[in-house]
């Protein structure tokens, strides 16, 4: 009986060692199909939260989670019925192994009250086949194939990540050296950005202000409403976009991966105006043609309610309203105030100057004033900036407290301006940009 | 206890095996799977019942079975006029010393080797006489029960042929009998080797394989060993499933719950009585034979789909619409069978 026992025992460990190997196995199997659909899931949300339109976001983003939620529930299902005891291990074990039933036979066999005279025979044939059944012929050690599933949506997510990264955007000269200073000495601009911007021959800032100059952005960009809900509906109506709920959790899911992957367009009014596979050329006709509309319309307006694009594309670079201007579009309008003689010097008053305006012979110079502004717009793009920033802190909330209180404060004129009304203005330029506004005197 | 002594039973059993197939086929040309039938049949304790045209050697087979097993060996030639007492035997007036007692002489029933010759000849009563011996090993004569020596082994042959004045077995009767083989005809090279072996001078001998004194210990020592032999429970409930999907699914009798596996249709339509739970004994232990003579002392499934037909396809009790559509047993069985694949895994 000794025999019978230590074969038994024998036997017993090896199967037990076969069927932690063969659940492993199955744990990782359920794991790494759970896992690369996640991660499928994700990059397909990162890739439509960069193109699609915030509906469409919310869609997706939805039906993402369910299906999240699905395979989780169908990975632990799976792990659980396919999860073997110590019988199942035999039969799996025999069939593998071609022992004709032996293990299962003896797994039983130690429920049975009154072994056979024949046990000692089955468990010394058992243990003489025990080559064929050593748990690594059975259960190798190999890269489950459900391993290279989760590698391959790995490679998609990182895919989509690196290129939506590094998605040529429209082309603007580089940073210039006299800017960075400039932007540094106001504090405005952080590190990483302006190594950026000095870096990289890619402004992004340029497309931040394509989309600022865009119908859907006008229409989003209402200050008593910064979570990128439709001011109007007229507005909306011109968007073609639907009405979108603010602080939503899909929006603020998709305004991050725009953070993450595209600071400068991370705002929510910004992304209402987006829709998958728009190209470059079609936002920048709609944008340019805008910005003519708004400055034939809105004349004598603030630079920065001015062609919003061109000067924010150049300011954002060089920090010189003149130096990055496009003139070719803006040649055949009158700016007035945000000529390049606008704001010369260290005083305001000259932005609102018209006669001081003379375009092409001091926009050369950088000037400190202009530099502020340029760097409250900066900024204002900045997604750092924009986290840090409470939501009573923001300017876009503090405008909006001045409009409800005070609308004598803020002209009539710049009412209307959505372009300067969705900026974010952090809430040390709060009163430069009052002052600025109600044409008052710096103290 | 070591692994040698069982292990040499099984060798042994093998052995054993072997040298009565191969006594058998000095005498018996071809029909080998039918011979193996019957020694399986012999080994694990049942009867069998041979169904077969005449001239095929039936009875042949089972007199030199009862000479290769150097066994008591009766033969009893079964007809219309035969009686109960005739088999299992009667008590006589015996004087003796002066004195007149009853005495009980027994009939050709007490021997270890039966051979029931065209036991549809009989009438029902007299087949019936057959029943106690088969099950129980004993036969109740006059209120007085006798025992009967192991190894009983009952072979009985059936014609199919010629049904006139026949009585069809009842299938209680049936139901006793562990194997029906169905002997045919041999096939050409079979045939030239029967009529050229058996008209020339000599006659084809053979050699018993056990000793006369101890041939019955023997015998009862392997069929002991056959029942040793394993079974895994998977395996148990897979003959369970082939017994239970031999029954028809309005069958008053057969429980209601779902069965392992599903009803098939040709079973409903013409199957009226399906197999008994000695179809599923008669499964195991020719499952258990068929691993010893492969050298396992655990049974697979191929061992049991190997016994299937024969154990089960008596039992089978077929209604006038199978008898119409030319449906037999066998085939309901081998639908039984594939059906039963899925439970293999």
């Amino acid at each position: 009986m000794a025999a019978i026992t230590l074969g038994l025992a024998e036997v017993e460990e090896r199967l037990q060692a076969l069927r932690r190997r063969l659940n492993l196995t199955t744990a990782q199997h359920g794991f790494y199909i759970a896992s690369s659909v996640l991660v499928a899931i994700i990059a397909v949300l990162v890739f439509t939260g960069l193109h699609a339109s915030p509906q469409t976001f919310r869609i997706l983003a939805w039906a993402g989670l369910a299906l999240a939620l699905s395979v989780a529930m169908a990975a632990v299902l799976y792990t659980r019925r396919r999860w073997l005891d110590t019988e199942a291990v035999a039969r799996l074990a025999d069939e593998h192994a071609q022992l004709t039933d032996r293990l299962a036979t003896l797994t039983d066999l130690r429920l049975r009250p009154r072994p056979s005279r024949l046990a000692p025979v089955l468990v010394a044939q058992t243990l003489a086949l025990g080559e064929q059944w050593q748990p690594r012929h059975i259960a190798p050690r190999v890269v489950p194939r459900s391993f290279l599933l989760l590698v391959a949506s790995l490679l998609a997510l990182t895919g989509t990540a690196l290129t939506e990264r590094d998605a040529p955007q429209p082309a603007s000269p580089p940073a210039t050296s006299a800017a960075l200073p400039a932007e540094t000495k106001l504090g405005s601009t952080s590190p990483s950005h302006a190594g950026r911007s000095a870096a990289g021959p890619v402004n992004r800032s340029a497309q931040a202000a394509e989309h600022s100059s865009s119908p859907a952005h006008q229409a989003g960009s209402d200050p008593v409403n910064p979570g990128g809900k439709t001011g109007s509906a007229e507005n909306a109506g011109q968007a073609g976009e639907p009405k979108t709920q603010p602080g939503g959790l899909t929006d603020r899911l998709q305004q991050a991966i725009h953070q993450a992957f595209r600071p400068e367009v991370a705002e929510p009014s910004q992304l209402a105006s987006r829709t998958i596979k728009s190209s470059g050329e079609q936002r920048q006709s709609s944008a340019s043609s805008d910005a003519r509309a708004r400055a034939g319309s809105q004349q004598s307006r603030l630079p920065l309610q001015n062609d919003g694009r061109a000067d924010t594309r150049s300011l954002s670079k060089s920090g010189s309203l003149t130096a990055q201007r496009e003139g070719a579009s803006n040649s055949g309008h009158d700016f007035k105030g945000d000529s390049a003689g606008a704001g010369q010097g260290s005083s305001p008053e000259g932005l609102f100057n018209q006669d001081a305006a003379e375009p092409g012979t001091n926009g050369d110079e950088s000037k400190p004033f202009k530099l502020t502004i340029t760097s409250f717009l900066r900024s204002a793009q900045q997604p750092g900036r924009q986290q840090d920033a409470s939501p009573k802190q923001t300017a876009a909330g503090s405008l909006a407290l001045q409009t409800g209180r005070g609308e004598a404060a803020i002209s009539e004129r710049q009412h209307p301006d959505a372009a300067l009304r969705k900026v974010e203005i952090p809430p040390d330029y709060e009163d430069l940009v009052r002052q600025v506004f109600s044409l008052r005197p710096l103290p | 206890m070591s692994a040698s002594t069982p292990q040499r039973a099984v060798q042994e059993f093998q052995a054993v095996f072997g040298r009565l197939r191969d006594q058998l086929q000095r005498v018996i040309v071809g029909h080998r799977e039918v011979l193996d039938q019957i020694l399986v049949a012999f080994f694990a304790g049942g009867h069998v019942l041979i169904e077969g045209v005449p001239g095929t050697g039936k009875t042949l087979m089972v007199r030199t079975l009862g000479e290769v097993l150097n066994l008591a060996f009766n033969r009893i030639q079964f007809t219309v006029d035969l009686m109960p007492a005739d088999i299992t035997g009667t008590r006589i007036v015996v004087e003796e010393n002066g004195r007149r007692a009853f005495t009980f002489l027994r009939g050709p029933l007490f021997t270890h080797v039966l051979l029931a010759d065209e036991i549809n000849r009989a009438t029902p009563k007299t087949q019936s006489a057959l029943l106690e011996a088969m099950a129980e090993l004993q036969v109740t004569a006059a209120g007085t029960t006798y025992r009967l020596a192991p190894p009983f082994f009952v072979l009985a042959t059936l014609n199919p042929i010629e049904m006139e004045g026949t009585y069809p077995l009842p299938e209680a009767q049936l139901d006793r009998f562990f194997f029906k083989v169905v002997l045919g005809y041999p096939d050409h090279a079979d045939m030239r080797r029967i009529i050229g072996g058996t008209t020339g001078p000599a006659a084809n001998s053979v050699e018993p394989v056990f000793a006369r004194e101890d041939a019955a210990a023997r015998v009862e020592e392997m069929r002991h060993l056959v029942r040793e032999v394993l079974v895994a429970p998977h395996l148990e409930e897979y003959a369970a499933a082939l017994v239970r999907a031999t029954l028809p699914a309005d069958s008053k009798f057969a429980p209601r719950q779902g069965t392992l596996i599903p009803p098939d249709e040709q079973i409903n339509r013409y199957v009226s009585f399906g197999s008994s739970p000695r179809g599923g004994q008669a499964l195991l232990l020719g499952a258990k034979v068929h691993a010893l003579l492969d050298g396992r002392v655990n049974i697979t499934y191929t061992d049991i789909d190997q016994v299937a037909i024969p154990a089960l396809n008596h039992r089978l009790v077929l209604n006038f619409a199978a008898l119409a559509d030319g449906i037999d047993s066998r085939s309901l069985i081998e639908r039984v069978l594939h059906a039963a694949r899925r439970l293999r895994r």
